[in-house]
C-alpha cells in the first residue's frame, strides 16, 4: 500500500482514493480522508486517517478483528461496539493478540 | 498470617482441589507454589517426556530427569511430595483432548491454564463454562505473556476476547520462538495469585494482564462480557464434542 505524505498528513491510497465518496459515507460518516490524527498504536505514536472506527482501524491496518482484543485507552472495547467506537486524537490503543505459549 | 488469605481462607485452601493443565514452564511455577502454599490436593496432567531443551525454564526438573526421559507428570509429582507431603498430588501421564475434560474438570475447583497450544485452552473454556468452573488464562511466549482469570458465572471467557482460535501456524510455540527464562514463572506465580483468590472466595475483578518483563511493562486491561460471544453468551460449545 502506497503511502502518500504531505506536510502532517498520511493518507493511504483506499483512503484517499480507493474508494469512492459515497460509500466512504456510507461506511464511517465521519470519515475525512483529508485528515490525519495521532495516536498510539501498541505503544508507538502513528498517524491515522482522521474519523476511522475501531473496525477501520482493524481493516486499515490489515487486522482481523475476530483473533484479537482491542483495548482503547485501557478498557476492552467489545467486539460488537467496533464498528460504533470511534477512534479519537490522542487515544491509546492496544492490540492484544492471543498467545499459546506455555 | 498474610491478612488478605486469613485462617479461613487458609482453610479453604486446604480444602480445596486444583487442576493444572501442562507440566512445562508455566505448569512447574504454578505446582510448586499451589504446593507450598497448603492446597488440599492438586491433579497434574502431561503426556511429554522431561528433555534437556526444558529445564532452563521448567523448574522442578533437573538433568537427570531429562536423562532418564521421565514422564513430566510424574517427575513433578515425585519432586512435590517432597516440597509438601501433606498435599494430595496425582499426576496423570495422558493429553487433554475434548473427549477427556469434562470428566478431568470433575470436582475441580480451579483449573489453571499451563497447555503450550491453543487448541486446548478453547477446549478448556468451553469445559469450564460448561460447568461453571473457574479457570486462569495464562500463555507466554518470547518475552510477552497474557494472564486472565475466568470466572464464568460473573465474568466474560477467553471467547470474549479471541472469538476464533488463531491457527497454529500463525503462534509461534515456545521451542520455535523461544521464551526468556524468567517469563514463565512470573506468568505462573500471578495465575496462582489468581487461583488464590478465586479458592479463598475473593476473585478480582474480571481483567486481562498484558506483562512484558524484558520491556518492564505490566498493563491491566479491564475486559467485560461480550454480549455476541458464541461461548458464554450463546451456550455454543463448540470445542467440545456433540454429546
Amino acid at each position: 500500500m502506497t503511502i502518500h505524505r504531505t506536510s502532517n498528513q498520511v493518507q493511504t491510497d483506499s483512503m484517499a482514493t480507493g474508494t469512492p465518496p459515497s460509500d466512504r459515507e456510507t461506511r464511517s460518516p465521519a470519515a475525512d480522508a483529508n485528515q490525519s490524527m495521532d495516536v498510539r498504536i501498541n505503544g508507538e505514536p502513528r498517524s491515522i486517517p482522521a474519523g476511522l472506527t475501531i473496525s477501520d482501524l482493524l481493516t486499515h491496518l490489515d487486522v482481523r478483528s475476530s483473533r484479537v482484543a482491542v483495548e482503547k485507552n485501557r478498557t476492552i472495547v467489545p467486539k460488537t461496539a467496533h464498528d460504533k467506537t470511534p477512534v479519537e486524537p490522542g487515544d491509546t490503543i492496544e492490540i492484544v493478540s492471543f498467545i499459546g505459549g506455555g | 498470617m498474610l491478612p488478605e488469605i486469613g485462617h479461613d481462607g487458609q482453610e479453604r485452601l486446604l480444602r480445596s482441589k486444583a487442576l493444572i493443565i501442562g507440566s512445562g514452564g508455566l505448569g512447574c511455577a504454578q505446582a510448586q507454589l499451589l504446593v507450598r502454599a497448603g492446597l488440599g490436593s492438586l491433579v497434574l496432567v502431561d503426556s511429554d517426556v522431561v528433555e534437556i531443551e526444558n529445564v532452563h525454564r521448567q523448574v522442578l526438573f533437573d538433568e537427570e530427569d531429562a536423562k532418564l526421559r521421565r514422564p513430566k507428570a510424574e517427575a513433578a509429582a515425585s519432586k512435590l511430595r517432597r516440597v509438601n507431603s501433606e498435599v494430595g498430588i496425582e499426576p496423570m501421564v495422558m493429553k487433554v483432548t475434548a473427549d477427556n475434560i469434562l470428566e478431568l474438570i470433575e470436582g475441580i475447583d480451579v483449573v489453571l491454564d499451563a497447555t503450550d497450544n491453543i487448541e486446548t485452552r478453547y477446549v478448556i473454556n468451553d469445559a469450564c463454562v460448561l460447568r461453571n468452573t473457574p479457570w486462569v488464562y495464562g500463555g507466554i511466549s518470547g518475552t510477552q505473556g497474557l494472564v486472565m482469570p475466568v470466572l464464568p458465572q460473573s465474568g466474560p471467557c477467553l471467547r470474549c476476547l479471541f472469538p476464533e482460535p488463531p491457527p497454529s501456524s500463525a503462534l509461534p510455540t515456545v521451542d520455535v520462538a523461544g521464551v526468556v527464562n524468567t517469563g514463565p514463572p512470573l506468568i505462573g506465580s500471578l495465575q496462582v495469585t489468581a487461583a488464590f483468590r478465586i479458592l479463598i472466595g475473593s476473585p478480582a475483578d474480571p481483567h486481562l494482564l498484558s506483562i512484558d518483563p524484558w520491556r518492564s511493562s505490566f498493563r491491566r486491561i479491564e475486559v467485560s462480557r461480550e454480549p455476541s460471544c458464541r461461548c458464554c453468551a450463546q451456550r455454543s460449545f463448540e470445542f467440545l464434542p456433540v454429546d
